[in-house]
């Protein structure tokens, strides 16, 4: 089967190496992935990233195989079942640390440790990030298969710094690192943060190699296919 | 008193040794379901509907034991079904105290006055009898008049006796926190119950009223307001301060399904205390074969409503063992007879 595998941030795209596209985040993002839908026409996308951690459980490094991707009102796309089962088995047979579980895609960084009590009491996703369900939309919306994977950077116990609540996409960086210098408040945090994001590139890039194979392998069936009845 | 500092100690040893050994997952109750059978059928209750062969089979008293040397948890929790149906249930339990298991008898009370005679009392042995309401509510939970008048007398006779009894109260959607308010005020003012238990009911798919259950940010409101009521420092919860906050939507928690693992007569129940997708042959196939990372909130749907504390309270005693001012909120809990806050 085709796959195009994309990324929302450069960093997130070298980790994993050749052949993941940048995609850029937000609506941006969105418009990128739909051109490239368009352009390569493949069978299946895997979004790749890195992302907020809410169920508790998790730490840095830990991945997220999403079977569903909801937004903050709670609608949710889910990947086809077939190949969702084969990636899970995969990792599991594997060896990284990884849940199958939902991810929230919010329109601005998750900061503060009871915001993601809140998210998680309300929504039972494993991670939050910024992408996966607009994503998720528009490869519906092309006819084309998702399957999502990230990693989780922050997990549910801690807060990110102040500074970094502006981010919204990589060209936010250069100010936030500013800030973040500027501000002697943001250095521990800042520090936690920096030492989580090693881990937790290798675990994506080792889960992405892992997944994007079985993505490769598998034909998605539609779960309408798979439901047991007589011929029509 | 809260959790008897005897039993508090053991388990803190326990799982202090677990840590040590570097154990990721390890028991802390066994949930003993010796047979299926019971003499009520609860509204909200999705334990007893099997097939006749099945409900009329029991555990031996010999693989009662091996279930809890096998599994070494250092509490045992007798459910079922209706344990004291069990024929031999006292030397189950004599058994169990004598390997120095902390030991909970889960009953609706209907058969405890037949039983007390042959029962011992000890610090090891806690009667814990089912108590969904005060009268009108209790007997249409278990669907069934003049259960709860006799549960009363039950745990009575059986505090006389020197028995210690704790009480096991599931909240539904038609639980008023007034009413459970009344009914923990009514337990510890005028049946002086040495602790209680209390838990969102979960939605069994096979319970016979499957409009009683509450959904979970339902279950947050409720236990916000029931734990927000004037008598809250005078109830003695048998929890931890965490599970309470948990309950409260204070505090994020994972399911940790194997911190109560289940043997019934089927064999080692998958994944949960209630969930049966299947059974494993013994307890170390159980913990090293079954796909965790499928369970939980989030993880599955059957999981959604699910705050329960046969999943939660191990996660909560670990976060305790984890944060040294859990610890000692845990502590005052313990000597002062209170959950959280």
């Amino acid at each position: 089967m085709s796959l195009l595998l994309v990324a929302p941030t450069t960093r997130e795209a070298r980790a994993i190496g050749s052949g993941c596209r940048v995609t850029g985040t937000g609506e941006a993002g969105a418009r990128a992935l739909a051109e490239f839908l368009r352009m390569q026409r493949p069978e299946t996308v895997l979004i790749v990233g890195l992302c907020g951690g809410l169920d508790p459980s998790l730490g840095a490094g830990d991945l997220i195989l999403a079977r569903e991707a909801i937004d903050e009102r709670g609608e949710g796309l889910q990947p086809p079942a077939t190949t969702l089962a084969s990636a899970r088995r995969a990792l599991r047979n594997e060896g990284p640390a990884f849940v199958c579980s939902r991810l929230v895609t919010v329109r601005e960084p998750v900061a503060t440790i009871e915001a993601k009590r809140d998210l998680w009491n309300a929504h039972g996703a494993a991670g939050a990030d910024m992408e996966t369900a607009a994503f998720a939309r528009v490869a519906a919306e092309h006819g084309v298969a998702w399957m999502a994977l990230r990693a989780v950077i922050d997990p549910a116990r801690m807060a990110l710094p102040h500074s970094l609540r502006a981010w919204r996409g990589e060209e936010d960086e250069r100010a936030i690192v500013r800030g973040i210098a500027l501000h002697p408040r943001d250095w521990i945090a800042s520090g936690r943060l920096a030492l989580a994001l090693r881990p937790a590139l290798r675990a994506l890039r080792t889960g992405t190699g892992i997944v994007a194979r079985v993505a490769r392998d598998t034909v998605p069936l539609g779960d309408d296919l798979l439901a047991v009845g007589p011929p029509r | 008193m809260g959790i008897p500092l005897r039993q508090a100690f053991a388990v803190s040893r326990y799982l202090l040794k677990q840590k040590l050994l570097r154990k990721e997952r390890y028991p802390l109750v066994l949930m003993l379901e010796p047979l299926y059978r019971c003499n009520l059928e609860c509204e909200g209750c999705g334990k007893i509907q099997h097939p006749e062969e099945i409900l009329s089979d029991y555990l031996s008293v010999e693989e009662c034991w091996e279930a809890s040397d096998e599994c070494g948890a250092p509490v045992v929790s007798i459910a079922g079904g209706e344990p004291l149906i069990h024929p031999e249930i006292d030397r189950i339990v004599e058994g169990l105290v004598e390997r120095k298991r902390f030991v909970y008898l889960c009953t609706n009370a209907i058969l405890l006055e037949r039983w007390l005679p042959k029962l011992v009392p000890s610090p090891y042995l806690t009667i814990s009898v089912h108590m969904d309401g005060l009268r009108e509510q209790h007997d249409k939970s278990v669907d069934r008049d003049g259960v709860f008048d006799k549960a009363v007398a039950a745990i009575r006779k059986a505090k006389a006796q020197g028995f210690r009894v704790s009480t096991n109260t599931t909240v539904f959607n038609d639980s008023s926190p007034e009413e459970m308010g009344a009914l923990f005020n009514f337990l510890v003012d005028d049946l002086n119950v040495d602790g209680m238990m209390v838990s969102p009911g979960y939605d069994y798919p096979k319970a016979p009223n499957q409009s009683v259950f509450l959904k979970r940010p339902e279950m947050i409101a409720t236990f916000r307001r029931i734990l927000d009521s004037p008598g809250r420092r005078r109830w003695r919860f048998f929890h931890t301060p965490a599970f309470l906050d948990f309950l409260q939507g204070k505090r994020a928690m994972q399911c940790t399904a194997w911190g109560n693992p289940t043997r019934s007569v089927l064999g080692w129940q998958r994944p949960c205390y209630l969930m049966n997708e299947s059974y494993a042959g013994s307890f170390v196939e159980l913990i090293e074969e079954t796909e965790w990372e499928r369970y939980g909130y989030g993880r599955d749907a059957r999981c959604t409503n699910c705050m329960a504390h046969c999943g939660y309270e191990a996660t909560a005693v670990s976060e305790t063992m984890r944060s040294p001012l859990e610890g000692v909120r845990a502590a005052l809990g313990t000597l002062g007879g209170r959950g959280g806050s």
